[in-house]
């Protein structure tokens, strides 16, 4: 369980209990429904063959926004069956890995019940939810090889799969045989394996059962990642690079556009948030691309968008870190603190979806999507140079802002100092992903991630800070409202001890994440960096 | 994982058949199950027509820390239900286990199928025993088949006093099987369960010739009967115990 790592492609998929995990699932490409028959024809002068009918399922396969279980090597798949579902996780190569019955199909890995795939869907999917991303209807045919005892000792499906719910609804896309090992009956399979390549002369199916069945439904694995991934070459132009950049960005922004408005999980919000607040750094920073007036302009439309998402955002994190103080308070007390958060968040809310209604918002995209959408040279004084001597600069300079900043923090040094040096080292982190691909990637990445551990403390701390208002900011309109019992208060009063402890506890741990940053390794890299 | 043991004193009470409905009905629910069978007659085994034969036997199974129960586990021949087959061996477990000294060498091997199985199912063969001991050590819930007579009765006592007397802390249900409600003695004790020693279930299994039909046709008795009274039982019995050991919470 310690491999679920997420981003690496393997892990989830060696979950629980494979038939057999040193035999996947075999598949072979059948050309026509002749060719099945022809197949079944010669199975059953070569094996002793028990037809066991033929099944129709509706398939429906889940993953997160952001792929993350096609990333870590493995699909959900649900089934309706006898009023309830059958829901399966399963490999790449359509291998069944674990298998329950429940009787809705969970939106989250936590709707699970207790065991040991939900421990692990939960590691790797976090706060993300399932979404459907592609439905199926398949016939299956399946046929089982029998031993001298009449035990079955490997099945067989003959599988054609329409896909449902688009223009194409009902069109058979796929005809393949499927060979399924049983434990224990490792050598059996080999025989099968060996009969339908050799004599029967099929060609196995290339590429995974999963991809197949998804790329069959018009989607694209992959296609959306939460990391800005740029390839830029050093000697191009600063106006069209940033254009590269930005219009990713922008992309990002559309893209989880829709998730955060029907509100399916934190995530959509807090990618929306960072589009944003990159595409504002990112004009903040590198400067002298475009028009003064253009910049400018643009700098502030997207500040107003940031601020705009900044309350909700706020509210989710507040929500699930009080989550972690369950058990320290009376259940009513704290039911009550979560229903007040959860009514803020729902005006919140309210107030940030009639801003994304605005004329404002699509004037803001659309002007945008005009600017860096087009080839054109521009105007700025900057625009010109080349890529590599703006990044090389910009890098330098927030280093060394970060530098000073972090290496002045005492004991003594008040919150809105801490805040600043997150806000340099957000800035700094920016640049160096805006710029990655100018740099050797390894050293990069190693800036960044010491820098990330310093952010991740700084993070915290101002959460903490942030929580803290709004537990003030809840007790007074509490307060204000009568009937409230004196116990709410007094837990509320705890919570606020208890956050500020925290808080204090992180300061402490400050000095040994900006030790981290500031040692020589990381200067060494930088200086690599921008060299 | 939930280890259950269908177990009794005496012979010929429904252990096997419990076993087998109960992995079978686990399985279809969507759990992951295996059937250990421990009884050297393999009557488990031979319902699911797999060959009674383990490699090395029940030395091995006590054995050689190199020697995994993994490799001698069989598919069924229904989706998510396995089989660890019996032995012929087996009839010397008692032996082997007085040798290793240690009951604890047999709750190793089955708990490291935890990772794999979310229900184990031993079938134990009717004794009283240095393995019985074992299993009682190692099981979360002895289900416990009883037909409803005196002499069933006052075995169910020994075993109270037996499980007392040892400090065993397991869970034990028990179920009337072989229930014949034509018998004035089967109906009495049926109506008298709180004198017995343990909880008793609320389904009662009946004596039925669909039961015995599981040994001729080698399949668990859903399989090839869905209506009637002895397979509606079994479904009862299942959705009772599952109902116990999840706390009613549906998987």
């Amino acid at each position: 369980m310690g491999r679920l790592e997420q981003g690496g492609r393997r892990a989830l998929g060696d979950v629980g209990n494979s038939q057999d995990s040193a035999c996947p699932v075999a598949s072979f490409v059948l050309e026509t429904i002749m060719s099945a028959q022809d197949i079944k024809r010669q199975l059953t002068g070569k094996f002793r063959i028990q037809r066991l009918g033929r099944v129709v399922s509706e398939l429906t396969y889940y993953d997160t926004f952001d792929w993350r279980l096609y990333r870590n090597a493995a699909g959900l798949v649900s089934a309706p069956s006898e009023g309830s579902y059958l829901l399966s996780l399963v490999d790449l190569e359509g291998t069944t890995r674990y298998r329950m019955t429940l009787n809705s199909v969970p939106q989250f890995a936590r709707d699970l019940p207790l065991c040991q795939a939900r421990e692990a869907l939960e590691k790797v999917t976090e706060l993300r939810r399932f979404l459907p991303i592609a439905r199926i209807e398949r016939h299956s045919e399946r046929i089982a090889v029998l031993d001298r005892r009449e035990k079955i000792v490997t099945r067989l499906s003959l599988d054609r799969d329409a896909v449902l719910g688009d223009s194409t609804a009902g069109r058979l896309k796929h005809l393949r045989l499927k060979v399924e090992p049983l434990t224990g009956y490792r050598k059996e399979y080999a025989a099968i394996v060996r009969f339908l390549e050799h004599e029967a002369g099929l060609v196995r199916c290339c590429g995974s059962e999963v991809e197949r069945v998804l790329v069959t439904a018009g989607c694209c694995p992959l296609d959306y990642t939460g990391k800005l991934i740029v390839r830029l070459e050093p000697g191009i132009r600063t106006d069209t690079a940033s254009k590269q950049i930005l219009v990713q960005l922008l992309n990002a922004v559309e893209a989880n556009e829709r998730g955060l408005r029907d509100d399916l999980d934190p995530e959509f919000l807090h990618d929306f948030r960072v589009a944003v607040r990159r595409t504002r750094s990112y004009l903040g920073q590198v400067k002298g691309v475009f028009a003064d007036d253009l910049e400018r302009h643009f700098r502030g439309e997207f500040a107003w968008l940031g601020k705009l998402t900044g309350p909700t955002r706020d509210l989710d994190v507040h929500l699930l870190s009080i989550a972690g103080y369950e058990a320290e308070f009376p259940k009513t007390d704290f039911e009550l603190m979560v229903r007040h958060l959860r009514r803020r968040r729902l005006v919140s809310r309210r107030r940030l979806l009639r801003g994304l209604d605005t004329r404002r918002y699509l004037k803001l995209k659309a002007h945008w999507n005009a600017l860096i959408g087009t080839d054109v040279d521009e105007r700025g004084p900057k625009a010109g140079l080349p890529i590599s001597e703006i990044a090389e600069d910009r890098i330098a300079r927030a280093y060394s802002r970060v530098y000073k900043r972090a290496l002045g923090l005492r004991k003594e040094t008040p919150s809105e100092t801490i805040h600043r040096l997150r806000i340099d080292c957000k800035r700094l982190r920016y640049l160096l992903e805006f710029f990655r691909s100018l740099c050797d990637v390894q050293q990069a990445n190693s800036v960044i991630r010491s820098l990330k551990g310093l952010q991740d403390r700084l993070g915290l701390y101002n959460d903490l800070s942030v929580q803290q208002v709004a537990v003030r900011e809840m007790a007074e309109e509490l307060f204000a409202r009568s009937g409230t019992e004196a116990s709410v208060f007094l837990s509320m009063g705890r919570l606020i001890e208890r956050l500020e402890a925290r808080q204090k506890l992180v300061k402490s741990q400050l000095e040994k994440s900006i030790s981290g940053f500031t040692g020589e390794k990381t200067a060494e890299a930088l200086l690599e960096l921008v060299r | 994982m939930k280890v259950l043991a269908t177990y009794n004193l005496k012979g010929g009470v429904g252990k096997t058949a419990a076993a087998v409905n109960l992995g079978y009905l686990a399985a279809r629910s969507g759990f992951r199950t295996l059937v250990c069978d421990l009884d050297p007659q393999g009557a488990a085994t031979y319902c699911f027509r797999a060959k009674a034969k383990v490699k090395g036997g029940g030395n091995q199974l006590l054995g050689g820390d190199k020697w995994s129960w993994q490799k001698h586990i069989r598919a069924t021949d229904y989706d998510g239900l396995d089989l660890l087959p019996s032995d012929f061996s087996y009839r010397h477990l008692d032996i082997l286990l007085g040798k290793a000294k240690d009951a604890r060498r047999l709750n190793r091997r089955v708990r490291s199928l935890a990772d794999h199985y979310d229900y184990l199912f031993l079938d134990c063969a009717p004794s009283i025993s240095l393995v019985s001991e074992a299993v009682f050590f190692l099981s979360d819930v002895l289900v416990v088949p009883t037909i409803p007579t005196t002499l069933s009765r006052r075995t169910l006592k020994q075993l109270a006093k037996h499980l007392r007397t040892r400090a065993f802390d397991v869970q034990v249900l028990t179920f009337f099987s072989m229930v014949d409600n034509r018998k004035l003695l089967h109906r009495e004790i049926c109506e008298h369960a709180e004198d017995l020693p343990f909880p008793v279930l609320r389904t009662m299994i009946p004596c039925s010739s669909e039961v015995e039909q599981m040994s001729a046709k080698r399949a668990p008795l859903l399989t090839f009967s869905q209506t009637g009274a002895a397979a509606r039982a079994y479904v009862g019995l299942w959705s009772e115990i599952a109902g116990l050991l999840t706390g009613g919470v549906p998987f």
